[in-house]
């Protein structure tokens, strides 16, 4: 073919795969308007990523687990040991925790509380996390087909803030971090509990922390507890803001990313009282998030050269860069 | 001589498997900030090497899997994958043609600048926070694609991509 057809060939191609983004661009916008699915975006996620990512996951896994572990032998040796000793104290420490539980139980049972209403925690797999150095996301392995839906709340094995599903299709789901340029999660500083920063502080999810399920398993606290009125998982009801008498919240902001791992609390009063490892939990206010969840601490704060705010560093208590799993607030 | 839809399969094999090695790899092996992209370096060598319309195919491709990889930005960062590709083509054809030696990095350091630059100027959000910080990363993603350009360059011709020139035009 001559130089002019290829020329010619080239130029139709561009102008093809062009009306090609801009369709697919618009048809994504337009999902995301409607919350709902982009069924493009997401079949190539599902039917071409997806499989391929469970590979690498496996893949990956079990050359940590071979091939590491043989590097990593002495020190392997040292962390059981210590894990051994750390163990038989928690079972000394559980089984008084679970007499007070069952007293706990019985005492809220006289009092006439409501059963917590019940809140579903899914776990999912990390396939796919920060591609790209710009944008903060994560691609778990749970889609519509687990009940996951836009706007759900993700959550770190720990219980922590992670971020939102912005994204999903049948087998998987997008999640922007909380540390993404565009994420901005309503955020209060609150005591810190009996004086240890950096702590857990209050959990309204019930049944976060601890470790890892199994995947569709859900948490369902048998206890009963909690005002009246709590926010349900997509923050609809969030009038009752008194989260019991031990937490006093300090200043009210907003925790937006910086990328790089980085976010930040603005907005915050001027008068504000705030030191280096206060809590930052998140306060229910952007109608997504539930309040109550851990985010981080402060590390930092500074205020504007206008003197009319003050802005807080944040130290985030997920460890995002090194997530392998995750829950997902059904 | 491999014919040509196989290797258009090929290289589209690699972009799957680039963006499972971005997914998976890329943010772990970050030097202060700056990351590899992987789907982008195989666009990068396989556009060259491919040349004509298949290469803006490919790129197509390639725009889409990281679209459906980071799930925001679709139209964005597929338009910039796709420009970025037929870019690589006129940039080989045009200036650089047939240096086997310099093509690698120059056409990988020059198309992840271009994409990126694409992508900011249709995103701004994404990046007039922290410019400074954002043109660091990108310099620095420009620099670690470059390096990485060899390696994918040469076993592209080992499998032969871009042996065939009747079908898909000159390469280099």
């Amino acid at each position: 073919m001559s130089r002019n057809g290829h020329d010619r060939r080239g130029i139709v191609a561009v102008v093809i795969a062009l009306v090609v983004c801009i369709v697919l661009g618009v048809m994504h916008r337009q999902a995301e308007r409607r919350h709902a699915p982009d069924p493009v975006i997401g079949a190539v996620r599902d039917v071409i990523l997806m499989p391929a990512e469970a590979l690498g996951v496996r893949m990956s896994r079990w050359t940590r687990t071979n091939v590491g572990a043989l590097l990593a032998g002495p020190r392997l040796a040292r962390e059981n040991a210590a894990l051994q000793a750390r163990l038989g104290a928690l079972e000394v420490q559980n089984r008084a925790l679970s007499q007070e539980s069952a007293e706990n139980v019985r005492l809220r049972a006289l009092l006439g509380f409501q059963r917590r209403s019940t809140r579903s925690l899914l776990a999912a797999e990390v396939t796919a996390l920060k591609p790209t150095a710009q944008i903060d996301t994560l691609v778990l392995d749970r889609g519509t087909s687990s009940g996951v839906r836009v706007h759900s709340v993700v959550l770190s094995p720990a219980g922590t803030l992670v971020g939102q599903v912005i994204g999903v299709s049948r087998g998987s789901c997008v999640v922007m971090l909380l540390t993404d340029v565009d994420s901005g999660v309503g955020a209060e500083v609150v005591d810190a509990p009996c004086g240890h920063a950096g702590t857990t502080v209050v959990d309204p999810i019930g049944g976060v922390g601890g470790s890892v399920v199994a995947p569709e398993t859900s948490l369902t606290p048998e206890t009963t507890a909690g005002p009246p009125q709590t926010a349900d998982v997509t923050g609809k009801e969030s009038s009752d803001r008194t989260r019991g008498p031990e937490k006093t919240v300090r200043s009210v902001g907003v925790c937006r990313g910086l990328g790089e791992g980085q976010a930040l609390l603005t907005y915050l009063k001027v008068d504000a009282a705030l030191r280096p490892g206060d809590p930052i939990i998140t306060s229910g206010l952007g109608k997504v998030f539930p309040p109550g969840i851990p985010i981080g601490t402060v590390a930092l704060v500074t205020t504007d050269t206008t003197q009319s705010m003050r802005t807080a560093t944040v130290r985030l208590s997920a460890d995002i860069d090194h997530l392998d799993d995750a829950f997902i607030i059904r | 001589m491999v014919p040509a839809s196989r290797q258009v399969f090929v290289v589209c094999l690699m972009l799957v498997v680039a963006a499972v090695l971005q997914g998976r790899v890329a943010h772990a092996i970050a030097i202060k900030g700056a990351q590899p992209d992987f789907p982008l370096v195989v666009l990068a060598c396989g556009s060259t090497l491919l040349g004509g319309d298949a290469a803006v195919y490919v790129a197509l491709w390639a725009g889409l899997l990281q679209s459906a990889l980071l799930g925001m930005y679709v139209g964005s960062i597929m338009t910039s994958r796709t420009v970025a590709g037929a870019f690589a083509v006129g940039l080989n054809q045009v200036v650089i043609r047939g240096n086997v030696a310099v093509v690698p990095p120059v056409v990988a350091f020059t198309i992840t600048l271009a994409s990126e630059l694409i992508f900011g100027a249709m995103v701004p959000p994404a990046w007039m926070h922290h410019a400074r910080r954002w043109f660091q990363a990108l310099l620095g993603e420009s620099v670690y694609n470059a390096a990485l350009a060899y390696p994918v360059y040469w076993f592209m011709l080992r499998v032969h991509i871009g042996a065939g020139e009747d079908e898909f035009g000159p390469s280099a």
